[in-house]
């Protein structure tokens, strides 16, 4: 591993060597990104193994079209793309995306600053895991992909205000379930004092 | 900002979140790999490449083959009356005719008599293939004329089946072998004077001659033609039709007239 390591000291060189269908290269780049990735697929697809296969499958895109790689972003953004594009598509094979429409608005919001210290990674997954599909695909575009509305209306073939309604109410059921969950904290801390 | 607040919570934890794949899925990608990579066999990657080349070769061979069977076609129309057919075609012809032959045969015997009681006839033969060459032809058509001069030496070679078979393509009816007869007694001096010429000169080989008996049957044939149109000559050695379609079309115009 440390000869590959020097090997690929650069993108630039990774992706040239990549270009080349160098395998070491293939490994190198799967070694750094396939956790990483997996975790983008795994917020799509709450299955651990469907999540694996489309990385896998998004893998094998990344090495077909890394010929269409223009060094304009990032390298990994470039990658995170195909991944999520192939998190859509199985989304779109396998099952429909469903549209809720009649979510209630959370109640209380939730304390922020005690849920960024106290909630971790596979937490947030979890429920993030809990919402709707629909939810969840305008949700993790929106929020944590940096997808406009368009793009996801674009992309899910839906408007752009049903995109904004999906996020808005997958927002109040996050905060619902992040107080709910600070609730249940509380009680656990309580119990051990 | 609720909203904000929601979404930097779970964007700057989510953002960067790793979850490690089993080692399987190393083994699967790699798999993947192997079997695309399988099938990008070079005659695979390559093939609309060699789909082309291969349609182009096969245009251009296509193309180089039709271009040397088309001048090979009229070349072939040329030379077939020139050595083979001609010889053939003329024999069939000679049974066709074969009446009409021998009633022209019987006139030509008939004005010969008296030829073949001049003792001249021993010296010619010698001379005689390249004389009648040039001559059989008028002469079995102009047996009148012909007689005074060189006809002694025709009589006697008796190639007597060229001579017929000329007259016979010339003449496929009765009625024009008068017109003819009229028609090329213009011609005689000319040939009679070769002729002469001719039969002082011993060294004519045969094979050559033939030839010349093909061109100058074509040129009588587009003589008569050409004097029962315009009275005007045609070289024919320019010229290669077939001489039953120059035959058709005397008759028809004979008929015609």
């Amino acid at each position: 591993m440390g000869i590959v390591l020097q090997l690929f000291t650069s993108e630039t060189q990774l992706i040239q060597a990549l270009s080349k269908n160098d395998a070491k290269a293939q490994r190198y780049l799967y070694d750094k990104y396939a956790a990483r990735m997996l975790a983008v697929c795994n917020r799509y697809l709450p299955d651990r193994m469907e999540a694996e296969d489309v990385m896998i499958e998004g893998f094998m895109k990344i090495y077909q079209k890394i010929g269409q790689f223009k060094s304009e972003g990032s390298f990994e953004g470039w990658m995170r793309r195909l991944i999520t594009n192939e998190a859509l598509m199985q989304l779109r094979t396998k099952r429909h995306i469903e549209i809720d429409l009649d979510t209630p608005e959370a109640q209380k919001l939730p304390n922020y600053d005690q849920a960024n210290q106290h909630l971790e990674t596979e937490d947030l997954l979890h429920l993030i895991a809990q919402l709707p599909t629909g939810y969840r695909t305008v949700f993790n575009l929106y929020a944590i992909e940096g997808y406009s509305h368009a793009e996801i209306a674009e992309q899910l073939g839906i408007t752009e205000s049903t995109s904004k309604s999906q996020l808005h109410r997958a927002r109040a059921l996050l905060q619902q379930m992040l107080t709910n969950l600070e609730g249940e904290k509380d009680d656990y801390s309580n119990f051990k004092k | 900002m609720k909203k904000n607040q929601t979404d930097d919570l779970f964007g700057r934890k989510l953002r960067q979140a790793e979850i490690s794949p089993r080692p399987e899925a190393w083994e699967k990608l790699q798999a993947r790999l192997q079997t695309e990579k399988r099938p990008l066999a070079w005659w695979q990657q390559r093939g609309p490449w060699l789909a082309a080349a291969g349609l182009s070769l096969l245009l251009i061979t296509s193309w180089v083959v039709w271009k040397n069977q088309t001048p090979k076609q009229p070349a072939m129309a040329q030379n077939v009356p020139q050595q083979p057919k001609v010889n053939v075609e003329p024999k069939q012809e000679v049974a066709k005719f074969a009446q009409p032959n021998n009633n022209l045969a019987a006139t030509m015997r008939v004005a010969e008599m008296p030829l073949r009681s001049l003792p001249t006839n021993t010296k010619t033969p010698q001379n005689q293939p390249t004389a009648p060459e040039i001559k059989l032809g008028n002469i079995a058509q102009q047996t009148k004329t012909i007689e005074p001069k060189p006809a002694p030496n025709v009589v006697e070679t008796a190639p007597a089946a060229q001579p017929v078979v000329e007259v016979a393509q010339a003449q496929a009816t009765p009625p024009s072998v008068e017109k003819t007869v009229v028609l090329q007694l213009p011609e005689l001096p000319k040939v009679a004077l070769g002729a002469k010429e001719l039969a002082d000169l011993p060294l004519i080989e045969t094979t050559p001659v033939e030839d010349t008996r093909k061109g100058s049957r074509f040129a009588r044939l587009f003589r008569q033609v050409k004097n029962a149109k315009e009275g005007q000559r045609v070289e024919w050695n320019e010229v290669g039709v077939n001489p039953n379609k120059i035959l058709a079309k005397v008759t028809r115009r004979d008929n015609y007239k």
